[in-house]
């Protein structure tokens, strides 16, 4: 009789695991401690610092750890653990090696308990781009602890700034936006999104013509390829995991629709027909969208088979949902919780699951926009805006955790990751 | 055409590689070069696959000789001292109708046009308050823009005398977070065109 209730409990708690609209408020296991020795000598005081901050952060993203947040100073050979760490079970140890033409050398050592489990070196041609050393490091140790993947440490994101009344940029970043390159500056171009996978192009709107032109940039090349126009508006709002099709927001006539183009025969195929606003298509499943309709007199998320006339209310809840992300059968979106133009300006994210009729809250307070999910849809990226201040928030929908990382007064238009 | 772009290609786009060696090396790809791409006013895609593209859609090409500067200075002035005549419409929170209180001033727009040259082209920018995600916003500038132009068609201007754009919130006049600021971005303003 016992047994079976062991195995009742432990697939129930398998199943609640699998769903990600369930919030857990409390983790019954205790997670293992690290503890960061910096052993640089190499570098200024205050790129180790930096560095230090970066590594502390991203342990502390993958979730798995109790970091230890103080910085430790050791020799890289050292073989003992400082007598303050011992209670440690892990012991992250690392040093910064400058070379020639501002090359950086990280060396790394990963000590369980006194015991080297785990040694690497990481370079990279510009010392500016530590961040990148310490996402990989990062990604290395959790793959060592055996945890859930974090590809998604190591994708780029793409996102458009405002820098003035229209005047924007575009700007490629790691998750953390620690670390920006602009890609396109002058004028106003908005809407970047990833064209694939790889990340190897993407697609964007510019607004510098006498019509809004959707074009596509290779960054290995730099070719810049024009796709396709239209009077008002246009905005391309998602890529087929294939990279074949393209979900656009159009207005050839004034109107507001969805649209799906092929980009291999160019064909292009208006799914929406509604004579108010349809916009933010998501690829969902095989053959329908989800997408961001005022058909009932404010904006909130819908979706459509593809081909069939016939809409479905998926949101039910808040009076201004403007815009969402998909991912399998999760929905995240960002709702106001109500539509008077007086109201405190909040806005929240909201998960919800099409198989079950859960609504997790992810955020409580703040403007809270531009949520994007990682490729395996267990984390999501967003902007939070909270008394005249601004960050980039990670939540990681599994351990139920979020973290964020404060911007410098970036006025954010648009995101993919 | 002043403006320029300037497109940058990478120079710094990181991956990993080589994770199962003992060295894992993160390198730079991509190329270096930085690329100019002037931006015009000829819309209709360069290569012949995406004007089939296009034409396949349904999206008509735009005339350019509407947007083709004047050399007559004198016709310009006039022109820009119309523009000024033509006051902003403004909107209510998430709405594109036209509210009771902006209907005497869109009238005095529609009466303004009526009485001028004929020839401009009426170039409609819808804009919205900050509140709202991007492309949702840029979809309502649009919706509101487009309220303007039927009651400019119904009051007997030509349609095709009449071009819109929306901005969303990307073309702001304040950027406090306070409900008169809000107010003056929800809005639809007149340019004239030549």
């Amino acid at each position: 009789m016992k047994h079976i209730l062991i195995i009742f409990l432990f697939m129930s708690s398998l199943l609640y695991g699998a769903d990600n609209t369930i919030n857990v408020v409390k983790n019954v296991a205790t997670l293992p401690t690290i503890a960061i020795e910096d052993a640089s000598t190499d570098f200024s005081t205050a790129l180790q610092d930096r560095f230090f901050k970066a590594i502390k952060s991203d342990l502390n993203v993958l979730s798995i750890f109790n970091v230890d947040s103080s910085h430790y100073k050791v020799t890289f050979s050292n073989d003992t653990v400082l007598p303050e760490e011992k209670n440690n079970d892990y012991i992250l140890r690392y040093r910064l090696v400058s070379g020639e033409s501002k090359t950086l050398t990280v060396d790394v050592k990963l000590f369980k308990k006194s015991q080297l489990v785990m040694q690497k070196s990481y370079k990279i041609n510009n010392s500016k781009l530590y961040i990148f050393i310490s996402h990989a490091i990062a990604y290395d140790v959790n793959k060592y602890m055996g945890a859930a993947p974090v590809e998604w440490m190591k994708k780029k994101v793409i996102f458009s700034r405002l820098l003035s009344s229209g005047q924007s940029e575009i700007v490629i970043s790691d998750y953390t936006m620690s670390y920006q390159y602009v890609i396109v500056k002058g004028g106003l171009n908005i809407f970047p999104i990833w064209a694939n996978q790889d990340q190897t192009s993407f697609y964007f709107t510019s607004l510098n013509g006498a019509k809004p032109m959707l074009e596509k940039v290779n960054i290995s090349t730099g070719k810049v390829t024009k796709i396709l126009s239209s009077d008002g508006m246009i905005a391309c709002s998602d890529v087929s995991q294939d990279g074949k099709h393209i979900l656009v927001t159009m207005a050839p006539h004034g109107q507001p629709d969805i649209y799906l183009y092929d980009i291999s025969s160019k064909k292009l195929t208006r799914l929406t027909h509604f004579s108010g606003i349809d916009v933010d298509g998501q690829f969902f499943g095989n053959d329908s969208i989800v997408f961001v309709s005022d058909r009932l007199g404010y904006p909130t998320v819908f979706s459509k088979t593809i081909g069939s006339n016939a809409v479905s209310q998926l949101v039910f809840e808040g009076h201004h949902n403007t815009s969402c992300a998909v991912s399998g059968h999760y929905i995240v979106y960002e709702s106001r919780e109500t539509n008077n133009a007086f109201s405190v300006n909040t806005y929240n994210l909201h998960l919800m699951s099409t198989q079950t009729d859960y609504i997790r809250r992810l955020t409580a307070v703040g403007v809270n926009i531009l949520p994007r999910f990682s490729q395996d849809g267990n984390t999501i990226l967003f902007i939070k805006k909270y008394k005249g201040q601004s960050a980039v928030g990670v939540i990681r929908l599994n351990y139920n955790k979020d973290y964020l990382f404060p911007l410098k007064h970036e006025n954010i238009q648009g995101l993919d990751w | 055409m002043k403006k320029v772009m300037f497109l940058s290609v990478i120079a710094a786009v990181i991956v990993l590689t080589g994770c199962a060696t003992k060295q894992p090396v993160i390198s730079q790809v991509g190329t270096t070069k930085p690329v100019t791409v002037p931006a015009t006013n000829n819309n209709q895609p360069t290569s012949s696959e995406n004007v089939s593209g296009i034409g396949a859609s349904g999206v008509s090409s735009s005339s350019q000789s509407s947007v083709q500067p004047s050399n007559q200075s004198n016709a310009l002035s006039q022109m820009q001292q119309l523009q000024k005549k033509l006051k902003s419409i403004y909107f209510d929170f998430n709405k594109y109708n036209i509210r009771s209180n902006m209907t005497n001033t869109l009238q005095q727009d529609i009466q303004t046009l009526k009485a001028s040259d004929s020839n401009y082209t009426v170039k409609l920018e819808g804009n919205c308050d900050d509140r709202g995600s991007n492309e949702y916003n840029f979809a309502l500038g649009l919706r509101r823009a487009n309220t303007v132009k039927k009651s400019l068609v119904n009051a007997g201007i030509s349609a095709s005398h009449i071009t819109m754009i929306s901005y969303g919130k990307t073309k702001p006049v304040c950027m406090q977070q306070t409900p008169e600021c809000w107010q003056r971005n929800r809005r639809v303003d007149f340019k004239l065109l030549p």
